[in-house]
């Protein structure tokens, strides 16, 4: 230990020895413009590790000497030099970089300031998702930004959000964004529930071609950047401590109403009694017109004793969450710093419904020397999601209120008491049922990054994303549906997928200013490895419910053991390229283009190249506008270019078997059987895309207003032909085409801003039209056929907007015989029962007879944020909404039209009752049991709706008044609550909804039918902030 | 040095640009297999064959109302408890309704299987000669099968015998009905001679030469083709080792689940209960099961008074006595007339064994039928284990007496009859002294009352010319009323509105769709 102590002293020795030979104090002080004095500014000697930092006071002091040049650097400020010479004494003014002061905006591969963007890229920054009480992001992100339409999907804890940037431009392929995390290209299927919301600093959509070639094949549905924290540009010195913690309580809002009691055994009574007939002989036909069967069965005979279960509230309970983050964060002279930690955990409003998470996050950027740096991304976390245990849209459609919870024997029951069909028992569902996903996720970057010559760096980031996931479910034999099917003792089942995505990209950037021309050339090579490898396995007649999943072997019937695994890959090599070109920041030009080659499509059809280019125009730096003072901002943008989506399953172009099973006399044996045929000639689908841009500053930027318009067309969209069934199933072409176009508009102002009370507004309203204009040989595609009926319910058809729900029209009720000869319905209709629009007159209501009836695409939507503060305190309410959609009520079918063995809405109360309600064009009870009962116009509803999504009051507790400045540096405390308030007509609880899964295929483009998914919440949230 | 370290590192950017060539993004398929990589072995030419009788199991044709609403259903036999199935059981079928789209479908996707398996089958050298002729047959047989029902059902239908490009396939015209089953024959006639003449144990349920021709039988009968529909009866016969069972209701005892099969089968679909994946039980049972909300009769009387179980309560807590329950759906009850005893002769066992009219000492609501139901509650609603016999011998007895008649009149064909008349009557009540046309028309009752619900009757009826005139006069309940609409180009159905849609060339041989338009 002494030794080494001697070693130390002899090395430092040595060391100072070497500028001991001419070395000075030079001391100073730095101001601004206006003589203020500036702390926290870098001083540097030029070509040495040694710095220093100006005090409170601008002060400084260093040693060097006299042929040294010292660097005197501050964020905002122009950077200045200067030699020292025989000066001891050394004061500098910094000026204001008018450059760094504009808004810096991430954009691919590299940062824009705001005013020499020609892009179109939405920034959210952090105060905007900051302690909201989500586990992601994207529910944070609703109504923020123009042209982003998000749409939460469901309340489940740990459920995403569906994104659309200027509307969907695939059919067939994927439409959600493409995700990239600190310059990890992520990909657009990344869970976000791995990322804590308050780790990020902020959040960037590229939106037009300029900005989203650079990402080529990946880029058409939009790219979002995500930027976490870092220590850069926070003053040198102390790191900063900050704790958030919130905790909020949550309760289901807007509750569907399903007929209970009285109301639903006349119902059911009445439906059970309609017959057919008899013939009655009118004008000369003979007409079943529908009559009352008194010695039918009555369902109910004692309709006083009837139970009456309300299973949404025996399911729902009041939900929590819990969330604390610790962050610490600082910069020094030659590196920056944040690392975080986070604890998250919510229990919905569902029981057994939930998420537990943690994360831990470390940001590190060194300067190893003045040409050399490099630093690390790093983010792991790890959560359990209690997937839900029911299923709410059965709890919606068909679990009745006349349905008990236990039998007389105190067991759970488990049929439908009307249909006496299996069915499952919310109740039992969430006590007995297991079933949660654990998953561990690391996404980290490694950067390294050298400047080859004066103003040319190259970079080199390797990245890697590592994912665990686990999936456990365990039914023990107690579960009413196991016992009523003799499946004897317990069921278990685990699933797991661990996935490896490694990305390396290294890039050359060259950035030369001369005179007033500014060069920018980005340069890059990136190649992508993703695989992914599952395996699933289940057993059954666990005789006790003690090992669960956690040991499958001790299922006790070896015959019922299933497994099964996977593996996929894909990999994509690129090169791309950038160049900027500006003169005088007044006239700005970019070229982007990226070459992409991908795994998925066949030799000779594997790459492709996506160009683009725009232009800007800073119309306020023109010697001609000097003179308005009213106008500080207006800049013209234009862009035009491709990007692509490959849009296609990896293995597509393979003819395939399908593996199955069968049994011959009690055996189990293998089979397998032809699967779809493959695919062959594929290429990406490319989307050009046309952006026109206005951003007008007036009266010192109080008022800013920014327009866009993008017009984009897809063609070679990859579209699932339908064979005839001689064929197959169908086939992928590259065939359609659709275009969206539309409009978004922010306004942001600052209608108040006095020193003690600021009101600010930001309004953002976006349009988008879609069109589909080829589908190839086709005319429509039938994209969704929901209901128990079949036939379509959405269609994609050529010059309607993508989708359209295509019903039959609703004509209300048969009111008088005739109706039903002039639809020749004879035998099919009755009085009072459903009556449609026969079109073609063939006395079938069938395809043919369907039309158009809205689409799920809202005419526009947008958000409304309105800030107050006043001295501390802080209100920040936002209104959220979407205009003139249409919503398709799948449960309408059987609840409007049911024959009672299913819920049936309030709605029938009104229906048409031989004698006492005649004129009702709600159907008479039973009519529509057994025939062809069409989707129709009646399933279609208006989906509009305002919603008071956030409102946030916080206070900025006075540390020194409260004497706690050497305790606390600041500290907050805030109550946000969300959803607080809906306004919309739909009839099924909350309009926003999306019973199909987003990301790829027809589920992505079938937006707007609701069926039930787990309900939305309201919730108050109670949170303090603090920094040390 | 500072041009060392550039070029090293333009170097290295220029290395790492390279590396994305070629192998970098080739596709590696590991976890599926491609159809052009299979046939190397006995075992995977028995997994494909496999695959075919999974098809099988398809709800569209063999597992619930798939082919039985075509072959069962619009005859004179079976109806619903209620207002169900409204299209089929009163002729409402239309093009988009109740066409038998799903039906159409699964039926071409045996044929597009077993043509691409006997493709690589037929001549494989990789293939033992056993397994060879043995799959080879299955897939000719189930093959034949499918374009049996295809050409019943519609008539003329695109034709193909080998996985055609995909272009072709969607593209073909409606082909020649009588040419597509005179080539079935003859795969059949292959079939016959590449078959085993029996199976056991896990093997059972796969088709043996017996079945082959047993199809190849009902393609000459359908096709009047009577010396060889004989011949091909009496072969089976003959030769077979399938013999007629002293008791008729024990031909559908399936209650023992390692017992289902007995030698009067030749051909069964197998399903079984708690099976590994959807398709594997039968749902076809729950049709002809009842459910306890109509039963029995005078459901809500109390017969202790008030305040005491009613009728219904009592006879679910007998059943539940059993182990048995009423969960079926009761969409396929008798008609009124096959459920009156008074129109069966009154010696006829099979009566009781075919109907129930009480149960466990209840009069019923609906009288069902008895041959077809299951009441065991340890095989529940939609998870029933019932084979479904595509052919049994009784039928071949039947069909021999009723081409033999017709060929060469009643004489030679009342010992055939009257062998499947010994078991069915107390006292014995063999035919004779019957006129040709007179022997013709007691066949008409015959095999309703030895073949009920066994998927023939509705093609009988069309084969005999009569399915018009036997629709329209039977007793049908208050909800059904198909004399109304019935039309004679019923005894087709259209061509599928989804797959003229997809290829209008199915249009080209006949513009009505077989009088649909």
């Amino acid at each position: 230990m002494k030794r080494m102590k001697i070693l130390i002293t002899l090395l430092l020795f040595c060391f100072s020895f070497i500028p001991l030979l001419a070395q000075g104090i030079v001391t100073g002080t730095i101001t601004d413009d206006s003589g203020q004095p500036l702390p926290g500014v870098n001083i540097l000697v030029e070509g040495t590790n040694t710095g220093s930092i100006s005090d409170f006071d601008g002060m400084y002091s260093i040693i060097g000497s006299p042929n040294n040049v010292l660097q005197f650097s501050f964020i905002g400020f122009i950077t200045k030099t200067s030699t020292i010479g025989n000066q001891t004494v050394i004061d500098i003014i910094l000026k204001e970089d008018s450059e760094a002061l504009d808004e810096v905006v991430v954009i691919g591969y590299g940062t824009s300031s705001k005013k020499t963007l020609v892009s179109a890229v939405a920034s959210i920054k952090s105060d905007v998702f900051e302690n909201q009480p989500v586990a992601r992001v994207d529910q944070a992100l609703q109504g923020r930004a123009a042209g982003v339409e998000v749409t939460s999907n469901s309340g489940a804890p740990g459920s995403g959000a569906t994104i659309r940037i200027r509307g969907a431009s695939s059919i067939n392929g994927n439409n959600d964004p493409l995700f990239v995390v600190d310059g990890f290209i992520a990909g657009s299927g990344f869970n976000l529930n791995n990322i804590n919301v308050n780790d990020i600093e902020s959040v960037e959509v590229l939106k037009d071609a300029t900005a989203l070639a650079i990402y080529g094949t990946r880029g058409a549905s939009g790219v979002i950047l995500l930027s976490t924290k870092t220590g850069k540009g926070l003053p040198s010195g102390k790191p900063t401590i900050r704790i958030n913690s919130y905790v909020t309580t949550e309760m289901l809002a807007n509750k569907i109403e399903i007929l209970g009691g009285q109301g639903y055994v006349d119902y059911l009574n009445e439906s059970g009694q309609f017959v057919p007939g008899p013939d009655v002989d009118f004008n000369g036909t003979m007409l079943p017109l529908g009559l009352t069967d008194a010695s039918l069965p009555l369902q109910y005979d004692d309709p006083g004793s009837v139970p009456t279960t309300d299973w949404i509230d025996e399911v729902s309970q009041l939900g929590t969450i819990y969330n604390t983050d610790v962050s610490i964060t600082g910069n020094t002279e030659t590196a920056n710093y944040y690392s975080s930690m986070s604890y998250f955990k919510q229990e919905g409003v569902i029981k057994s419904s939930g998420l537990e998470r943690v994360t831990f996050r470390n940001n590190l950027d060194v300067r190893l020397t003045d040409r050399f740096s490099t630093g690390v991304r790093l983010n792991l976390s790890s959560f359990k999601k209690e997937n839900n245990k029911t299923n709410f849209g059965q709890i919606i459609s068909s679990v009745l209120p006349v349905r008990t919870i236990f039998d007389d024997d105190g067991n759970f029951t488990g049929t439908n008491p009307i249909s006496g069909s299996l069915q499952r028992n919310p109740v039992a569902d969430i006590q007995l049922r297991d079933d949660h996903d654990l998953v561990t996720n690391i996404i980290g970057n490694a950067y390294f990054e050298y400047e080859l010559i004066q103003d040319l760096k190259i970079k080199t980031n390797i990245g890697a994303t590592l994912n665990y996931y686990k999936n456990n479910q365990y039914q023990p034999g107690a579960l009413p549906e196991r016992i009523l099917n003799n499946n004897i003792g317990g069921f278990a089942r685990v699933s797991t997928n661990q996935s490896k995505d490694i990305l390396s990209e290294t890039t050359i950037n060259y950035y030369k200013k001369f005179g007033n021309h500014v060069i920018k050339l980005l340069g890059g090579f990136s190649a992508q490895k993703i695989t992914s490898e599952g395996t699933d396995a289940s057993a059954e007649g666990f005789p006790n419910d003690v090992v669960k999943f956690n040991n499958l072997s001790l299922g006790s019937d070896p015959e019922s053991y299933q497994v099964g695994s996977g593996y996929s890959q894909r990999t994509l090599s690129s090169v791309f390229g950038r160049v900027t070109y500006s003169y005088n920041d007044k006239y700005v030009a970019t070229i982007v283009g990226r070459r992409d080659g991908s795994s998925v499509f066949e030799e000779g059809n594997k790459y492709a190249f996506f160009p683009s280019a725009g232009v800007a125009w800073n119309i306020d730096e023109e010697a001609f506008m000097d003179n308005v003072d009213a106008i500080n901002t207006l800049k013209l943008r234009a862009s035009f270019g491709e990007v692509g989506e490959q849009g296609v399953n990896a293995y597509n172009s393979f003819d395939l078997f399908n593996p199955q099973f069968n049994y011959f006399n009690e055996t189990l044996v293998p089979a397998v059987i032809l699967d779809a045929p493959g695919s062959t000639n594929l290429q990406w689908e490319t989307t050009e895309q046309l952006d026109l841009g206005l951003e007008l500053g007036l009266f010192n930027n109080r008022v800013i207003f920014e327009a866009g318009y993008y017009k984009k067309t897809t063609k070679d969209l990859l579209l699932f032909r339908d064979l005839p069934n001689t064929a197959g199933n169908r086939v992928l072409e590259n065939v359609g085409s659709v275009e969206n176009k539309g409009f978004e508009f922010l306004l942001d102002t600052k209608n108040i801003d006095k020193n003690d009370f600021r009101w600010n507004s930001t309004l953002t309203v976006s349009a988008n039209k879609s069109k589909v204009l080829d589908l190839g040989t086709e005319e429509f595609i039938n994209i969704q056929s929901t209901g128990n009926q079949g036939g379509p319910s959405a269609r994609l058809i050529v010059g309607q907007p993508m989708p359209v729900f295509y019903v039959a029209e609703y004509l209300g009720t048969y009111k008088d015989p005739q109706e039903i000869i002039d639809d020749q319905a004879e035998g099919r209709a009755f009085l009072g029962s459903p009556r449609y629009r026969d079109v073609n007159e063939d006395g079938v209501i069938n395809q043919d007879d369907y039309s158009v009836a809205g689409s799920p695409q809202p005419d526009f939507y947008g958000g409304f944020r309105n800030t107050f503060s006043y001295k501390g305190l802080s209100l920040d309410i936002f209104f959220q909404g979407s205009y003139g959609g249409e919503i398709f009520n799948i449960v309408t079918q059987t609840s409007v039209f049911g024959r009672g063995d299913e819920n049936v809405d309030p709605r029938v109360l009104d229906r048409w009752i031989q004698g006492v309600n005649e004129t009702s064009n709600i159907p008479r009870a039973g009519t529509s049991a057994s025939l062809f009962n069409p989707n129709s116009t009646l399933n279609v509803e208006d989906g509009s709706f305002l919603r008071l999504q956030t409102a946030t009051l916080a206070y900025d507790i006075p540390v020194e008044k409260v004497r706690m400045e050497n305790t606390v540096k600041s500290l907050s405390v805030f109550v946000t609550g969300r959803n607080l308030l809906l306004i919309s007509d739909f009839k099924l609880g909350d309009p926003e909804v999306n019973n199909f899964a987003a990301g790829s295929g027809f589920g992505s483009v079938s937006q707007g039918f609701s069926g039930g998914a787990y309900p939305y919440a309201t919730s108050i949230s109670v949170g303090v902030k603090m920094e040390f | 040095m500072k041009n060392l370290i550039t070029k090293i590192s333009l170097l290295l950017f220029g290395i790492l640009l390279l590396t994305g060539c070629d192998t970098f993004l080739e596709e590696d398929l590991r976890d599926q297999i491609a159809t052009d990589n299979f046939f190397k072995n006995d075992q995977e030419a028995i997994l494909a064959t496999n695959g075919l009788y999974r098809i099988l199991h398809r709800g569209s044709l063999y597992k619930t109302r798939g082919l039985d609403n075509y072959y069962v259903n619009g005859a004179d036999e079976v109806g619903p408890s209620r207002n169900v199935n409204g299209e089929i059981h009163n002729y409402l079928i239309a093009e988009g309704v109740a066409d038998g789209n799903g039906t159409w479908a699964s039926l071409y996707e045996i044929v597009r299987n077993s043509s691409l398996f006997i493709t690589n089958i037929e001549g494989n050298e990789n293939l033992s000669e056993e397994v060879r002729n043995r799959t080879l047959g299955e897939c000719l047989f189930i093959r034949s099968l499918a374009y049996f029902h295809l050409t019943n059902l519609w008539g003329d239908v695109p034709y193909f015998r080998e996985l055609l490009p995909l272009a072709e396939l969607g593209t073909l015209e409606r082909f020649s009905k009588d040419q597509i089953r005179s080539d079935m024959k003859d795969d059949l006639s292959r079939a016959i001679e590449l078959l085993p003449n029996s199976y056991s144990g896990g093997d059972l349920g796969r088709a043996s030469k017996w079945a082959a021709a047993a199809l190849k039988a009902k393609f000459h009968l359908f096709d009047k083709e009577w010396a060889l529909a004989k011949s091909e009866c009496d072969n089976i016969i003959d030769n077979s080792p399938h013999t007629l069972l002293d008791d008729f209701s024990s031909v559908f005892d399936q209650s023992d689940l390692n017992n289902q099969y007995n030698a009067e089968q030749i051909f069964a679909i197998d399903f079984t209960t708690d099976g590994l994946f959807g398709d594997a039980s039968t749902q076809r049972t729950d049709d002809y099961n009842p459910r306890l909300r109509d039963e029995p009769n005078n459901r809500n009387n109390r017969p202790g008074g008030p305040g005491t179980p009613a009728r219904w309560e009592l006879l679910q807590a007998d059943l539940q006595a059993v182990n048995q329950d009423m969960s079926g759906f009761g969409w396929a009850i008798p008609l009124p007339q096959i459920a009156d005893q008074n129109n069966w002769d009154p010696d006829d066992l099979r009566y009781d064994a075919t109907i129930a009219t009480e149960y466990l000492g209840y009069e019923l609501s609906f009288p069902y039928f008895r041959k077809n139901w299951n009441l065991d509650n340890s095989s529940p609603r939609q998870n029933h284990n019932e084979n479904y016999i595509v052919f049994r011998l009784a039928d071949i007895y039947l069909m021999a007496a009723e081409a033999e008649n017709e060929l060469n009149g009643p004489n030679n064909a009342f010992p055939y009859v009257n062998k499947v008349r010994e078991r069915a009557f107390e006292p014995d009540k063999p035919w004779s002294g019957l006129s040709q046309s007179g022997f013709r028309e007691a066949m008409y009752d015959e095999r309703k009352y030895e073949l009920s619900t066994e998927g023939y009757r509705r093609m009988d009826l069309i084969r005999w010319g009569i399915l018009l005139d036997v629709v329209s006069t039977v007793e049908h309940r208050a909800w059904n009323n198909p004399a109304a609409n019935i039309k004679p180009y019923h005894v087709l159905l259209p061509i599928p509105q989804d797959e003229i849609l997809l290829n209008p060339n199915l249009l080209n041989s006949d513009q009505t769709n077989n009088g649909y338009r």
